[in-house]
C-alpha cells in the first residue's frame, strides 16, 4: 500500500515528536530523580497524614504525639525516617530510612505505622 | 434509501458497541490504550453514508458504552475523543482525501481521540501534567488507528462495492 | 462518491451479523450479572493482640469487602477477650486467677485451643508449653520493667512450667480447665495463629475470594494473588530493621509464621533477652536458629511449631519436621563460617533468597 502525501506528513510529524519526547525523557530520567512517593503516617489504624516525598526536598521535620509518648520524623531528599523515639525498643529508629514502596517502620508501644505506598515486591513480610 | 442508511447506522453502531465491550474486558497494557476496534464502525459510516453518520455511530456507541458501565470518567473522555476523532476524519475525508489513505485518516482520528481524551483526564484529575501521557497514546493510537483504518478498509471491500477508494 | 449499498448480499450480512451482535450482547448482559464491577483492594489496619493487626481483602464488591473487614475486626476483638493473658476478663486470666484451686469454665473455643496447645507440647517435648507464663511474666519482656529474675524466682517458676500438670474437661455443662497452684497459663505462642484461623475461616464463610491476612507477622493468605503468580511473603531477615527480608516464600493458601530473637527483647550488661524461653531452663532459648519460619494451611499448628522448633534449636528441629506432614519451613542458623539457610524439600522451588550476605544449603527431606 503505497503511502500518499498526507500519510507521509503525519508519520513524519509523529517521528518529530516520539524523537523530541524520546530526548526530553532521556536527559530528564539521568538528571532528575525517580517519581514521587507517598508516606503513610498511620496511627492506631487510622491515616494521620500523608507526606509526599521528592528527591531534592530539603529536611522536614514532625512530631506524631501519642498518649505523652512521642516519635520525631524526618523527611528529605525522597525518604523519610524516624530519628527519635521515646518508647523503650526504638524499633522504628532503628529501621532508618524508609526509600522504596512498600517500606515500613513500626513503632508498636505508639502504634505507629509509617509504610510508603506503591508496589512493593512482596505482599507482606512474616516476623 | 433513508430507512437503508438509518438501519446500517444502527447495524454499525451495535457492532461498535460490542466491539467496545469486548475490548473493556481485555486487559490493557496501560490505562488508555486499546486497539479502539469500535471506530472501525464510525469510519465506515463515515465513508459508505456520510458525516451525520458517523457522528451518530460514535455518539450512540459512547452512550451505549456509558450506560452500560456507569462509568463517567470514561464517559467524558470517549466522549472528547470521539467527537474530536469523529471531527477530524471527517474534515480529512471530506477536504483532503486525496491526499490520504484510509489507514492514516484513522491514524489521524485516533490522534485526535487521544488529544481529547488527555484534555479530559487533565481536566478532570486537575493535573496539567497528566498531558505528557500524550507521547505513549499518540505511539499506540498510530499503531492501533492504522490497524483500524485497514480493517475499516477491507470491510469496505467487502460490504459495499467501492469506487473511489484505492489505496 | 459512487457508493451502492443496493445490493442484496451485504444487507443479508449486516442482518446476520445484527443477530449475533443481539445474541453477543444478552450474553455479555448475563455475564455481568455475576459482577464485572472493578476489582479492588480494601485494606484496614488495627492495634490488637499487642500487635499491627493488617487485613487486605480483594474482590469487587466493595460493600462487602468492608463488611467482612468490620466482621473481622470484631471476631479479633472478641477472641482476645477470652485468650488474652493481659485482659483481666479473659477466659485465660479466669483460669489463672483460679489456679490450684478450682476448675473454671471457660468457652469451648479456648478449651479446644488450650488442648490444642497441649497436643503440642506432649508433641515437642514440651519445647512448646502454655503454662510458661510465669517465666515470661517475671522477665517481662516487652514492659517497661523488663530485668534479669532473681535464680530463686526463677527455678520456682521452671517448676511451674509443666503443662502436664492442667486439666481440660469436656462436661454436659460446658468445658472446665484447671491449673496448678502457682501457674500461669499465656496462650502467646498460640493465639495468633489461632485468631488467624478464625479470621480466614470467617472471611471464607463471607465468600471473600482472596485476602491476606497478617496479625503481627502472623500471616494467612487465601484465594489468588492480586499480582500474576503466587502470593510472595517476605520472610524478615533476622539481623536487619523490620521490614527488611532476606528471601521470598510464593505459596497460595496457606499460614505463613515466624519467630526470631529479634523481636521483643532487652539489653542489660551487653546481652541481649530475647522473649522466647526455654520452658526447662526459663531464660531465652540460647537457640543455633536465628529465626524459624513455617509454612502450613493451619496457622495455629505454624505459629505453636515456629515457637517450639526455635526453643529445640537446629538438629532436634530437623528431625522433628522430618515427623510431620505437611509442614514446610526455613530454618535460619548462626554458623561460624556464617548464617545459613535451610528450607524443607517441599518449598525448595517456592522459596527464593534475595539476601547476599546468607548461604543456602540444599533442600532438606
Amino acid at each position: 500500500m503505497g503511502m500518499k502525501r498526507g500519510d507521509r506528513a503525519m508519520l513524519g510529524i509523529l517521528m518529530v515528536i516520539l524523537v523530541a519526547s524520546g530526548v526530553v525523557w532521556g536527559t530528564r530520567s539521568m538528571t532528575a530523580a525517580p517519581d514521587a512517593m507517598t508516606a503513610e503516617i498511620i496511627q492506631d489504624g487510622k491515616l494521620l497524614q500523608r507526606v509526599s516525598l521528592k528527591k531534592g526536598d530539603p529536611a522536614r521535620e514532625f512530631a506524631i504525639e501519642y498518649k505523652g509518648g512521642r516519635n520525631r520524623l524526618k523527611a528529605e531528599d525522597g525518604k523519610i525516617a524516624v530519628i527519635e523515639a521515646d518508647c523503650p525498643d526504638k524499633d522504628c529508629v532503628k529501621r532508618g530510612w524508609l526509600k522504596r514502596p512498600g517500606d515500613s517502620a513500626i513503632c508498636l508501644p505508639h502504634r505507629l505505622v509509617i509504610r510508603l505506598t506503591g508496589e512493593s515486591e512482596v505482599d507482606g513480610v512474616t516476623w | 434509501m433513508k430507512l437503508k442508511n438509518l438501519i446500517i447506522t444502527g447495524s454499525l453502531a451495535a457492532f461498535a458497541v460490542v466491539f467496545n465491550m469486548f475490548e473493556g474486558s481485555l486487559p490493557m497494557p496501560l490505562p488508555g490504550i486499546k486497539l479502539g476496534a469500535a471506530n472501525v464502525f464510525s469510519l465506515l459510516a463515515l465513508i459508505l453514508l456520510g458525516v451525520k453518520e458517523a457522528f451518530a455511530v460514535t455518539l450512540i456507541r459512547v452512550f451505549l458504552a456509558w450506560i452500560m458501565t456507569g462509568n463517567w470518567f470514561a464517559l467524558l473522555c470517549s466522549l472528547a475523543g470521539g467527537l474530536m476523532s469523529a471531527t477530524v476524519m471527517s474534515f480529512i475525508y471530506i477536504k483532503y482525501r486525496d491526499d490520504f489513505s484510509l489507514p492514516w485518516i484513522s491514524v489521524a482520528g485516533a490522534w485526535a481521540f487521544n488529544v481529547g481524551q488527555v484534555s479530559v483526564a487533565a481536566l478532570v484529575v486537575n493535573d496539567i501534567r497528566v498531558l505528557l501521557y500524550i507521547v505513549p497514546l499518540l505511539a499506540a493510537g498510530t499503531a492501533a488507528g492504522w490497524v483500524v483504518g485497514w480493517l475499516a478498509l477491507l470491510l469496505c471491500k467487502r460490504v459495499g462495492s467501492l469506487t473511489d477508494i484505492n489505496s | 462518491m459512487n457508493i451502492k449499498i443496493g445490493t442484496s448480499r451485504p444487507m443479508a450480512y449486516l442482518a446476520a451479523a445484527a443477530v449475533t451482535v443481539i445474541l453477543i450482547i444478552f450474553l455479555y448482559a448475563a455475564n455481568r450479572e455475576n459482577g464485572s464491577r472493578s476489582f479492588q483492594k480494601i485494606e484496614r489496619e488495627s492495634y490488637r493482640l499487642g500487635t499491627i493487626v493488617r487485613i487486605t481483602l480483594y474482590g469487587e464488591d466493595s460493600k462487602k469487602l468492608n463488611n467482612a473487614l468490620d466482621l473481622s475486626m470484631k471476631e479479633i476483638e472478641r477472641l482476645e477477650n477470652l485468650l488474652s493473658v493481659n485482659i483481666p476478663s479473659s477466659d485465660v486470666s479466669l483460669v489463672n486467677r483460679a489456679s490450684g484451686e478450682y476448675p473454671v469454665k471457660v468457652t469451648e473455643e479456648t478449651g479446644v485451643l488450650l488442648e490444642r496447645a497441649l497436643e503440642w507440647s506432649e508433641r515437642t517435648g514440651g519445647a512448646f508449653d502454655p503454662t510458661v507464663g510465669k517465666i515470661v511474666k517475671l522477665w517481662g519482656i516487652g514492659t517497661e520493667s523488663a530485668a534479669i529474675p532473681g535464680s530463686e524466682q526463677l527455678k520456682q517458676a521452671v517448676e511451674l512450667t509443666n503443662f502436664r500438670k492442667i486439666s481440660v474437661v469436656h462436661k454436659a455443662e460446658g468445658t472446665f480447665v484447671q491449673t496448678a497452684k502457682g501457674q500461669r497459663l499465656d496462650l502467646g505462642g498460640i493465639a495468633k495463629g489461632y485468631v488467624t484461623d478464625k479470621v480466614r475461616a470467617l472471611l471464607i464463610n463471607e465468600g471473600i475470594g482472596s485476602a491476606l491476612i497478617d496479625l503481627g507477622g502472623n500471616i494467612a493468605v487465601f484465594g489468588n494473588s492480586p499480582k500474576p503468580g503466587n502470593w510472595k511473603i517476605g520472610l524478615q531477615h533476622p539481623f536487619m530493621p523490620r521490614g527488611e527480608y532476606f528471601g521470598v516464600a510464593e505459596v497460595s493458601d496457606v499460614s505463613v509464621v515466624t519467630s526470631g530473637a529479634y523481636e521483643r527483647y532487652f539489653e542489660s550488661g551487653g546481652i541481649r533477652y530475647h522473649h522466647i524461653f526455654d520452658p526447662a531452663t526459663g531464660y531465652p532459648a540460647r537457640s543455633d536458629l536465628a529465626s524459624v519460619t513455617i509454612i502450613s494451611e493451619d496457622s495455629t499448628d505454624a505459629d505453636a511449631l515456629s515457637t517450639a522448633l526455635f526453643v529445640m534449636g537446629f538438629e532436634k528441629g530437623i528431625s522433628f519436621l522430618r515427623e510431620l506432614k505437611n509442614i514446610e519451613a526455613v530454618l535460619v542458623t548462626k554458623k561460624p563460617e556464617g548464617t545459613v539457610v535451610y528450607v524443607t524439600k517441599g518449598l525448595s522451588e517456592g522459596f527464593v533468597l534475595k539476601s547476599q550476605d546468607m548461604k543456602r544449603e540444599p533442600a532438606v527431606q
